[in-house]
């Protein structure tokens, strides 16, 4: 499972945590009963402080995505379904960014709307070549 | 572990043991040294002793009867000398002043300081008492005898005598009694006490020191002009204890000959006198030195 | 303590428990002031940044906590005792990294410093010691006095935590390590904070590299505290609003917030302002301006918006 924190990302970092696991189910690369890595482990590896870690785990226990095994660690829920809950909250994630960007430079969502449509139709994901920018 | 049963302090004793082991390795090198130098004295003493003909060439005199006299002027001064070094030595790097580590150390500040002084008091002792013995042994190794054993010419014209005077005497039996051996201890103490006191006491030891030298010549250039017999007999007093003076002057007997005469004789009274004098004194300056660098 | 707070952010973290608090405690060198009457609360096991400008009086604070700089006013209380009267006691609890990276005891080795430095701590823990000068590639056989500042200020670390102290105090932690060693330390730091429960004071001007740790933030700024509290609490109050605004147009007395600072030219301009978002936007929007974006700030964002704030007298 792999985590980037962003410095310059709005979302406070337990949130990025937490979207960090909820992106590897989303994805697949975490699956239900998988371990994730320990408090020490994890925070050592983003250099945070591990409070942030616990924060992110006892969250993510209160959401049911995951259970903390007393002694044994923390693992993925057994009972979780990426598809239902996940995905959905990944996607609106994703276009509440999109569209806080674009406040940002003046346009309206129906322009947002509009240029997603014909790049997405057009560009596969990671071809950022194109002239016209994103 | 819950931090009310997690000791986090030393104890003294670690603290003192410590502080023995350190200030030993901050003073090793130096003393060495002056080891490796005594040592080169001490054994050219013994091979010039063991082989006159040696000394013959050198046009010197026999080392045959060589008596070794610690109340000999020059041999307490160098104790005395080494010992108000030593301070400087003792608190190599780590300066009383400013944010020096030794500071952030869990250890109440002024009781350090002193445990400081008091270890570099013991290594003075220890190293004053390596050179003895070793000039005890050379001596032995020599051929020569320890403590003086003769008569001595004590001048019965008064203390007010100078060097060629015409004078008589009276013979007294001497032998250096046992507290002329520790005499050079107790200076070297009063003054490594002395010393260390400057140093806790002043950002700047080396001013003050110079300071403290010019005023303690005051009493000297008092005495070149004015006749004071009690501060007279102050300043030799302090001069003897420190190893500088032996009441020795040349007296012009009748016969028109020159004798060595004693002015007077050291007693165990001038010397605990003194002693307890000027290690009192040094000793309080010292405690209240420390007071400079106590907690805030 | 000192209620009222002329400053723009809130100073008073409340009831408690702290690890360390001071009340009013004044400094001052010569003519000069150093600390100015600082009210500084470090709550139990937290991880509290320091920021402030040179010469803001931070490496002041620090050693005032240690016992090494006598106060002239205030109380302080580390861990449960004032410093100044029973310093040896509170040092024991104490990490302490000073801002000079200089060695007493230059003449031994950093072995022999370790082990003088195990005596007067009984709670060295030797194999924890031995962990961290391999981590940070220690040769435990140099002499202290040919050690680079690099090297000098990892021993300073070592030092600090291998006796595991309930408290750390920090100065300029990170200075003079390179990329590699500055970030192999925050993992030592995540890793010591997992193991032993820990309350830490970082005074720092590279925020950026702790910031991740961090969850309390203190401003201080001559010898005063600007802001005291809750990095969330920061990131969620103190924001940037960059708005659009029609000609001439001015900023109404009432926005439902603070300005810290402002930047901007005629119809763009930036606002730092303490205060609720959504009260805030309302307001910006209702005075005419439209409100384009609003972020949140880093702390080195946050303490910059202030100190200039403060010098424009905003």
């Amino acid at each position: 499972m792999q985590i980037h924190l962003s410095r310059s990302d709005e979302r406070p970092l337990y949130v990025q945590i937490m979207d960090g696991v909820r992106r590897g189910l989303v994805r697949g690369t975490l699956r239900p009963e998988d371990p994730l890595p320990s408090v020490r482990d994890l925070a050592s590896e983003l250099r945070v402080n591990p409070r942030t870690v616990s924060q992110a785990y006892a969250e993510l226990e209160r959401d049911g995505v995951v259970q903390v095994r007393h002694g044994k660690g923390t693992f993925v829920a057994p009972e979780v379904r990426p598809d239902q809950r996940e995905r959905p909250r990944l996607a609106k994630q994703v276009a509440r960014r999109a569209l806080a960007d674009a406040s940002r430079n003046g346009l309206v969502l129906e322009e947002l709307l509009e240029a997603l449509r014909e790049i997405g139709e057009r560009e596969s994901p990671g071809d950022d070549t194109k002239e016209d920018g994103r | 572990m819950t931090d009310a049963t997690v000791e986090r302090t030393p104890a003294f004793r670690a603290v003192w043991r410590e502080q023995l082991h350190v200030v030993g390795l901050s003073i090793q090198r130096e003393v060495v040294i002056a080891a490796a130098l005594l040592g080169l004295f001490c054994l050219a003493g013994v091979v010039l002793a063991r082989f006159p003909a040696l000394l013959a060439l050198m046009g010197e005199g026999s080392l045959a009867d060589f008596r070794l006299d610690p109340a000999e002027p020059g041999l307490g001064l160098i104790g005395v000398f080494a010992a108000l070094l030593l301070p400087l030595i003792v608190w190599k790097g780590e300066r009383p002043f400013g944010d020096t580590p030794i500071w952030s150390l869990p250890v109440d500040h002024r009781r350090h300081a002193l445990t400081k002084v008091a270890v570099g008091w013991v290594w003075l002792m220890v190293i004053l008492g390596g050179a003895f013995l070793c000039v005890v042994l050379a001596t032995l190794a020599g051929g020569g005898a320890l403590g003086a054993d003769e008569v001595r010419q004590l001048i019965t014209d008064g203390a007010a005598f100078s060097d060629g005077e015409a004078g008589a005497t009276r013979g007294v039996a001497w032998t250096t009694p046992w507290w002329e051996w520790v005499q050079p201890f107790t200076a070297a103490t009063a003054a490594y006490m002395l010393a260390s006191a400057l140093l806790l006491a002043t950002a700047y030891p080396y001013r003050w020191a110079v300071v403290l030298y010019v005023l303690g010549a005051v009493p000297f250039l008092v005495l070149e002009f004015f006749e004071i017999d009690s501060l007279q007999r102050g300043v030799d007093l302090f001069a003897w204890f420190i190893g500088a003076e032996d009441f020795v002057r040349f007296v012009r007997l009748p016969t028109g000959e020159f004798a060595r005469g004693w002015l007077s004789l050291p007693t165990m009274g001038m010397w605990i006198a003194s002693a307890a004098f000027w290690i009192s004194v040094g000793v309080a300056c010292v405690v209240a030195a420390s007071s400079r660098v106590r907690d805030h | 303590m000192t209620a009222t707070t002329t400053s723009a952010l809130p100073v008073n973290l409340g009831d408690g428990p702290f690890a360390v608090s001071t009340a009013g405690l004044v400094k001052r060198y010569g003519s000069s002031t150093a600390l100015n009457g600082v009210d500084l609360q470090l709550p139990e096991h937290a991880v509290y940044v320091l920021v402030g400008p040179n010469g803001a009086g931070k490496s002041t604070l620090l050693r005032t906590l240690m016992g090494l700089v006598r106060r002239h006013a205030g109380d302080v209380n580390v861990l449960g005792a004032d410093p100044g009267l029973e310093g040896g006691h509170v040092r024991g609890r104490i990490g302490y990294v000073p801002e000079d990276h200089r060695f007493g005891y230059s003449w031994l080795t950093v072995g022999q410093l370790l082990e003088h430095h195990a005596v007067y701590y009984p709670s060295w823990d030797p194999a924890y010691a031995r962990r961290l000068t391999e981590m940070y590639d220690v040769d435990p056989d140099k002499k202290c006095h040919t050690l680079s500042k690099g090297q000098s200020r990892r021993v300073q670390l070592i030092l600090a935590l291998a006796h595991r102290p309930p408290l750390l105090l920090l100065d300029e932690p990170t200075d003079g390590l390179d990329h590699v060693v500055r970030d192999a330390t925050l993992s030592i730091l995540s890793e010591h904070l997992a193991d032993s429960p820990t309350t830490v004071l970082i005074s720092t001007h590279r925020v950026y590299e702790v910031e991740p740790l961090v969850d309390h933030v203190g401003v201080l700024s001559d010898g005063r505290l600007l802001g005291q509290l809750p990095r969330g609490d920061l990131r969620g109050s103190l924001l940037r609003y960059s708005a659009d605004v029609p000609e001439r147009w001015s900023l109404p007395k009432e926005i439902g917030g603070r300005v810290v600072n402002r930047r901007g030219r005629a119809r763009e301009i930036e606002w730092t302002v303490w205060g609720d978002r959504d009260e805030v936007t309302r307001g910006l929007s209702q005075a005419g301006a439209t409100v384009r974006e609003v972020a949140s700030l880093s702390v080195d964002e946050a303490a910059i918006a202030l100190f200039s704030g403060e010098e424009a007298g905003s």
